[in-house]
C-alpha cells in the first residue's frame, strides 16, 4: 500500500485529533506536522477525499455549530485500512532510517581509516 | 457598521458558495468561517481553496474509463457527420482537430455537471439534462464563434448527443450509482469497472483477430460458436 509524505501526514494528524477530526482542526495539526512548509487547506480537502476514494477514511456530516455562521462540519475517521497503510508507512521509514544510519556509519569509519593511512604515509 | 461588516461576510459566503460543489459546500464554507473573521480574509482563502476542492470533486466524480468512451462517441459522430458531409476537411489535420473542439467543450460540460450535481436529489432526468446542458453549451459557442459547418454541427451533434445519453443510461454517473450495503468500496468498484472494460476490450480484439484468419464460408458458423460460448460461460457462473 504504497502512501504518500503529504497522505502519511494526514493520516497521522487524523490518528492523533481522534474524534476531533475536521477541516480545520485536521489542517492545523497538517500544518505543525510539516513546519516550517506551509500547507493549503485545498492541499487537505484533495488529499481528505483521495484517502476517503482509497478506503483509508470515512466522514460523515455532524451538527450545525454557530460559530460556523450555522453549517455543519465533517468528521473523519481512520479505517482499518488506512491504519495499516499508515503502519506500512512507518514501518519502511524506519527501514530507510537505518540503512542511512548504516551507510553514513561506513562512510565515517571509511574517512577515519583514509585519514590515518594519510598521515602514516606522511609521516613516516 | 457591525451589522455592515457581518453583511458584507454574508454576501460573499453566499457568492463563494455558488462556486463550491453542493455536496461539499456545507462544511468547506463552515471551515472557511471557523478560520476568518473579517470579509477581506474570508474572501483570500476562498480564492485559495475553492479550486482545489472544484478540482478534487471533478476528480471523484468522473470515471475515466466512461469518459473516454464518450470521448471516443462523440468524436466519431463528428468524423462520420464530417466524412460524408465534407471528405476534404478529414483530409487535413487541421480539419481533424477542428472536430475535436465541439468534444471538448461537451465533455467538460459534462464534467463540470457531475460535479455540480446534488447527491441528496435524485432525479431519473439527470442524465438527459446533463447532456442536453453539454450540447446547449456547444451551440451556444457555435452561435458566439462557428466551429464546424452547420450541416456536419448539426449531424455530428445529434449522433453525439444519442451516443452519450445512451452511454450515460448504462453506465450513470458515479454519485448516482446505488451502493449496496455490504459492497465494495468505492474505489474497488472503479478498478472492477476498469477491469471489466479492458477484459471485454481485449476479448473482442482477439476475436476480431481470430475472426480475420478464419475463411469467410466459415465465418458465421465460428462467430456463433463463439458467442454461444461465451454466453453459456455467464450463464453457467452466475448459477
Amino acid at each position: 500500500m504504497n502512501v504518500g509524505q503529504f497522505e502519511q501526514l494526514v493520516l497521522t494528524a487524523i490518528l492523533s485529533l481522534r474524534d476531533d477530526a475536521y477541516g480545520v482542526s485536521i489542517h492545523s495539526k497538517v500544518a505543525d506536522l510539516a513546519k516550517p512548509k506551509a500547507v493549503s487547506l485545498g492541499a487537505v480537502y484533495v488529499t481528505l477525499d483521495r484517502l476517503e476514494d482509497k478506503g483509508y477514511l470515512s466522514s460523515w456530516l455532524a451538527d450545525p455549530t454557530p460559530e460556523r455562521g450555522g453549517r455543519a462540519k465533517r468528521f473523519y475517521r481512520l479505517e482499518a485500512l488506512g491504519e495499516r497503510a499508515l503502519r506500512e508507512s512507518a514501518v519502511t521509514a524506519k527501514r530507510v532510517w537505518q540503512e542511512v544510519g548504516r551507510v553514513r556509519g561506513w562512510l565515517k569509519s571509511y574517512w577515519l581509516l583514509s585519514c590515518w593511512l594519510l598521515s602514516c604515509w606522511l609521516f613516516s | 457598521m457591525l451589522a455592515a461588516l457581518v453583511l458584507a461576510v454574508l454576501v460573499i459566503e453566499k457568492s463563494v458558495g455558488i462556486f463550491i460543489p453542493p455536496a461539499c459546500r456545507e462544511e468547506v464554507l463552515g471551515d472557511l468561517r471557523e478560520r476568518n473573521e473579517g470579509a477581506q480574509l474570508f474572501l483570500y482563502d476562498a480564492l485559495r481553496t475553492v479550486p482545489f476542492v472544484i478540482l478534487s470533486r471533478v476528480r471523484r466524480t468522473t470515471d475515466s474509463v466512461v469518459l473516454l468512451m464518450e470521448a471516443f462517441c462523440c468524436y466519431v459522430s463528428y468524423l462520420a457527420a464530417a466524412w460524408v458531409l465534407s471528405p476534404a476537411m478529414v483530409a487535413k489535420r487541421e480539419g481533424l482537430s477542428r472536430l475535436a473542439i465541439p468534444c471538448v467543450i461537451a465533455l467538460v460540460v459534462l464534467m463540470l455537471a457531475d460535479a455540480y450535481a446534488n447527491p441528496r436529489k435524485k432525479s431519473m432526468l439527470r442524465p438527459v439534462l446533463a447532456v442536453a446542458l453539454a450540447f446547449a453549451a456547444v451551440f451556444a459557442i457555435h452561435l458566439a464563434r462557428p466551429l464546424l459547418p452547420k450541416a456536419i454541427m448539426a449531424i455530428g451533434s445529434g449522433m453525439s448527443m444519442l451516443f452519450l445519453l445512451v452511454l450515460r443510461m448504462l453506465f450513470p454517473p458515479l454519485a448516482d450509482r446505488p451502493q449496496l450495503a455490504q459492497g465494495p468500496a468505492f474505489w474497488q468498484k472503479q478498478e472492477i469497472v476498469a477491469a471489466g472494460v479492458l477484459k471485454a476490450t481485449a476479448a473482442i480484439a482477439g476475436i476480431l483477430l481470430l475472426g480475420s484468419a478464419v475463411p469467410d464460408h466459415l465465418k458465421g458458423p465460428v462467430l456463433g460458436m463463439v458467442l454461444g460460448g461465451v454466453m453459456i460461460y455467464y450463464i453457467t457462473r452466475r448459477t
